[in-house]
């Protein structure tokens, strides 16, 4: 995965179009009349993954961010205000009906709150009969539950303590478990997870994890891993994209960029991760000055300047362009101009 | 989920009293429909004015007609006009309310205006203006005049549900797994919205009964059939009440109310089940 | 080691739900004590007791639920014995509490200063207007908030500011013991950090003692001296917080840690497999049992008690008290 401003060099360099492709993407929310009550949720977002060989990329970011917004988008249920969403080349507002059933076979989810995403009336199986009705998954009813057992086991649950449960009878674990099997069943390409672990227990936390990475390595599906949560972003991902407040911070490859981080937001990031270690208490203080809390974003340059501790006179200007600081690493920031 | 549902309701005594006797009422209704023979209504089938006896059971009115007779035609016809209006309303409002709220704008826009006027219009007025412009209305005929202002209430409930309802996460992987609009409408969403649909229309029939009364009662029911209504208008038009003939206008007020009554039973039995178990879900 | 005095001991508390299908133990016989002034913690996943025995503490038990048994003595008092009146002077005023999800119960039609107001007012009575203000702007200002968040409403702040509310609120009245239930849990990174700062900050200035719940163990190991984990509805391991995390006793404590994500190791998968026992019919013996690597036969028949392996280190485990033996 590469993240650069210029598309056309990266496209022209290509013999074959990229898994997904997120050009330009900006999101606004809110009214068009007045400048106040807008939102600018996503600004000149780019991004590309090229689905051969698999990769895990993280979105990190905190709330207001707009990983959450980017995933929507990305899956269709958002339209952009402006750039468009590249799925194997094809841009998925001008799609037909067949494209368009194909772009919702290969890219899967998985959502964050594992009870919500059930509907409470009928049993779990149910998410597994639609999806195989669907999309023409099986002929008859034994491949139909052939296949739905096998895609239980994939993800390490036991079919004869799983079918025929209701939402409620089973635990977050499980029910999370249940839904990338059925992602799993429809052999995506792509699967986006919002957020998978951070309503599950710790001590299931690796297991889901886990399933990810096996998915990854055994069967080829890269994941779109939207998170807040470093630590696990730090497990499982090979690339990261930092986003703040709509922008790019950072982004690279994972380990590098979160045992090094160069952005100063991203340094503060990684700062403040509670390490459960008493031998590795938080450095220092941070300080939050609630008055900037309140106040209106009314900066024109970098977004982060009032929390930097490196703040110049020429961040105040523009926001900063992304500027190469190694091997596919990049950060806004202008100490790196 | 279904089957617990009405497994609860049963259990719940306010809802079983009324539902006794609500079936008790109809059901003796529909015997006694079925088995007195049709000449005891015919005028001077039996001496006039007589108090319940032993051959006439709830006596007679002016024309010597049996009391206990058009009881029993009433309370099939009344019954009748309040559960087709109710149903009508419950579904046509369900219709609209589904598309207005799952789909949004334009065809939002415009049911709700659809909604918002009907509701906004006072409906006795309105369905007593129908109903005099109409000449000779039939038992159908009444029902479908209140099924029009039946519906809108319902309508905008369920909307509001809806609204609600489709910004919740199983609705987006209704449609991650390629379920079309009407799909997700009628498999997701409409077991959301069950148990208050059918809580509803109880209500709905309650609320027709009454309308229905109210109506023949103004003398705008229908004139060559018997309902609970216009056996109070037959009444009060042969001065019953004037003349001491409580039998006439006594048993069918107190029929009225027992079925309201366990109408009303039926919706407090109602809210019980749901209520309760909305919270504890959440 | 200087002894302080305890400002909070529970014994032995149960706190059963009554369902109509049968009693769920929340809280199966759990005992600690709390210094004065001392972080404590409590840890432990969802299901496992620790909002409920919260809420015990307080004696904010509704029904279905219902405090079967055990004594709390909170400054040698038993407050189980109190009547209704005595608990309400103790809330706020002895032992406070910032629940889960507080921040999002904060009143959305009353200004902040209104609500802390309210707090004051219940417990002290009636005090003008000027009086009320210029102590909770100082308020507000310990935990680092400006004065005019005194006439503001909570739409208007941050949620790392209403939790800051909410801390104020939990130390007006100067309790020597507070309970923060999660008070972190919807917050970001680096608002999670400043919050818990100004928890810490607030309770040194008060010389409180501060009983922390939650799953986070990174957060525990920041913030409290000693912990105890809970499991079930039952103490599995009490101690230090660095002994804890050096050397885990309970063999749940010890997968627990290993489960969890660190910044040095990749691709280091350990979770816990099988779930937490139903509280409906929890079994005979240890309630790990079914997803204990080290588990005997003893197990299965009864549970340890909590014993004393090391130093101000309880585990309540067969495992170590065999070794004793």
């Amino acid at each position: 995965m590469s993240v650069q401003k210029e598309v056309q060099t990266n496209i022209l360099n290509q013999t074959q179009a990229p898994l997904l492709e997120v050009c330009n993407l900006t999101k606004v929310f809110g009214s068009g009349l007045l400048q106040r009550g807008q939102k600018v949720a996503l600004e000149n977002f780019y991004m590309s993954i090229q689905g051969s060989p698999p990769k895990i990329i993280s979105i990190a970011g905190e709330s207001g961010s707009g990983k959450t917004t980017l995933a929507r988008i990305i899956l269709g249920f958002l339209l952009p205000t402006q750039g468009e969403i590249r799925y194997q080349g094809k841009d998925l507002k001008m799609m037909d009906q067949k494209s368009w059933k194909i772009f919702r076979r290969e890219v899967q989810a998985v959502f964050q709150d594992p009870y919500e995403v059930y509907n409470p009336f009928y049993p779990i199986d149910r998410v597994f009969e639609i999806v195989i009705q669907k999309f023409h998954l099986a002929k008859n009813r034994q491949e139909s539950r052939r296949i739905t057992e096998e895609a239980l086991v994939v993800v390490g649950l036991r079919p004869d303590e799983i079918l025929g449960k209701y939402p409620h009878q089973l635990s977050g674990g499980q029910r999370q478990r249940i839904m990338l099997a059925r992602a799993f069943l429809l052999k995506p390409k792509l699967i986006i997870a919002d957020e998978p672990v951070s309503m599950i227990d710790a001590s299931m936390r690796a297991i889901i994890l886990k399933i990810i990475m096996d998915l990854k390595d055994n069967f080829g599906i890269s994941f779109l891993y939207i998170t807040h949560d470093l630590s696990t972003a730090f497990q499982i991902s090979d690339d990261i994209i930092v986003l703040y407040e709509g922008l790019v911070a950072e982004s690279g490859d994972a380990e590098i960029v979160i045992s090094s981080p160069k952005h100063p937001y991203v340094q503060l990031l990684v700062g403040s991760i509670p390490i459960p270690d008493p031998d590795q208490p938080w450095q220092g203080r941070v300080e939050l000055p609630p008055e900037e809390e309140l106040e209106k974003d009314t900066l024109r340059g970098c977004k982060f300047y009032r929390r930097c501790p490196y703040k110049m006179e020429i961040c105040l200007k523009n926001p900063p362009p992304l500027y190469n600081i190694g091997a596919d690493h990049l950060a806004a920031c202008y100490l790196y101009k | 989920m279904k089957r617990g549902f009405v497994g609860i309701l049963m259990g719940n005594r306010k809802f079983i009293i009324g539902f006794i006797i609500f079936i008790v009422i109809l059901m003796g209704a529909i015997i006694a429909h079925q088995t007195i023979p049709f000449r005891y209504s015919r005028t001077g089938a039996f001496p006039p004015g007589l108090p319940p006896g032993v051959e006439n059971i709830l006596g007679t009115d002016s024309l010597g007609r049996g009391i206990d007779v058009q009881l029993a035609e009433a309370v099939v016809n009344s019954v009748q006009i309040g559960l087709i209006a109710a149903l009508i309303g419950t579904l046509v409002g369900a219709v609209i309310g589904f598309t207005s709220g799952y789909y949004g704008g334009i065809i939002d826009a415009m049911l709700r205006v659809l909604m918002d006027v009907f509701l906004s219009i006072p409906s006795l007025l309105f369905l007593i203006l129908i109903a005099s412009l109409m000449r000779g209305v039939t038992v159908q005929g009444m029902a479908l005049i209140i099924a029009l202002f039946a519906w809108p209430s319902p309508a905008r409930q369920i909307r509001a549900q809806v609204l609600s309802l489709k910004e919740r996460a199983f609705v987006d992987m209704a449609m991650l797994s390629g379920m079309s609009k009407m799909e997700i409408i009628t498999r997701e969403l409409v077991p959301h919205m069950f148990q208050w649909m059918s809580a509803n229309f109880v209500n709905a029939t309650l609320a027709a009964m009454l309308a229905e009364s109210g109506l023949s009662i103004l003398g705008l029911g229908p004139q060559n059939e018997m309902t609970l209504g216009m056996m109070i208008y037959w009444a009060l038009s042969y001065a019953a009440v004037f003349r001491g003939m409580w039998w006439w206008w006594g048993s069918t007020v107190f029929t009225l109310t027992s079925i309201f009554i366990s109408l009303y039973l039926l919706h407090l039995g109602f809210d019980e089940v749901i209520n309760p178990r909305m919270r504890s879900k959440i | 080691m200087t002894e302080r005095k305890q400002i909070l001991e529970v014994k032995d508390l149960k706190v059963y739900y009554h369902t109509d299908r049968g009693s769920v133990r929340a809280v199966d016989g759990v005992s600690f004590n709390v210094q004065e002034g001392e972080n404590f913690g409590i840890i432990g996943e969802s299901g496992c007791g620790k909002s409920t025995m919260a809420m015990a503490l307080l004696r904010l038990v509704v029904s279905p639920g219902m405090i079967e048994g055990g004594q709390i003595f909170l400054n040698g008092t038993d407050i189980l014995t109190l009547d209704r009146e005595l608990i309400r002077k103790i809330r706020w005023s002895q032992i406070s509490f910032i629940p889960q999800g507080a921040m999002n119960s904060l009143n959305p039609v009353m200004r902040i200063g209104s609500q802390i107001a309210d707090v004051i007012t219940t417990h002290q009575g009636y005090q003008p207007e000027k009086v009320l203000r210029k102590r909770i702007q100082k308020l507000l200002s310990t935990v680092g908030l400006p004065h005019r968040v005194y006439r503001m409403y909570p739409h208007e702040l941050s949620g790392g500011m209403k939790q800051r509310v909410c801390i104020a609120m939990a130390i007006t009245l100067e309790p020597g013991i507070i309970i923060a239930d999660e008070p972190t849990s919807a917050l970001d990174v680096v608002v999670q950090r400043v919050v818990m700062q100004t928890l810490l900050d607030v309770q040194e200035r008060l010389g409180a003692a501060l009983v922390l719940i939650g799953h986070d163990m990174g957060i525990q190991a920041q913030v409290v001296n000693r912990q105890a984990v809970m499991y079930a509805g039952k103490i599995v391991e009490i101690g230090e917080v660095r002994a804890m995390y050096k050397n885990p006793l309970h063999p749940y404590t010890k997968l627990l840690i290993k489960s969890l994500p660190t910044l040095q190791l990749r691709h280091d998968f350990h979770g816990i497999p099988g779930l937490p026992p139903s509280l409906l019919d929890p079994p005979k013996g240890c309630a790990f049992s079914n997803r204990c690597p080290y588990v005997m036969e003893r197990c299965r028949e009864a549970m340890s008690k909590l014993v004393e392996i090391q130093p101000n280190h309880f585990v309540a485990c067969h495992l170590h008290s065999e070794v004793i033996r």
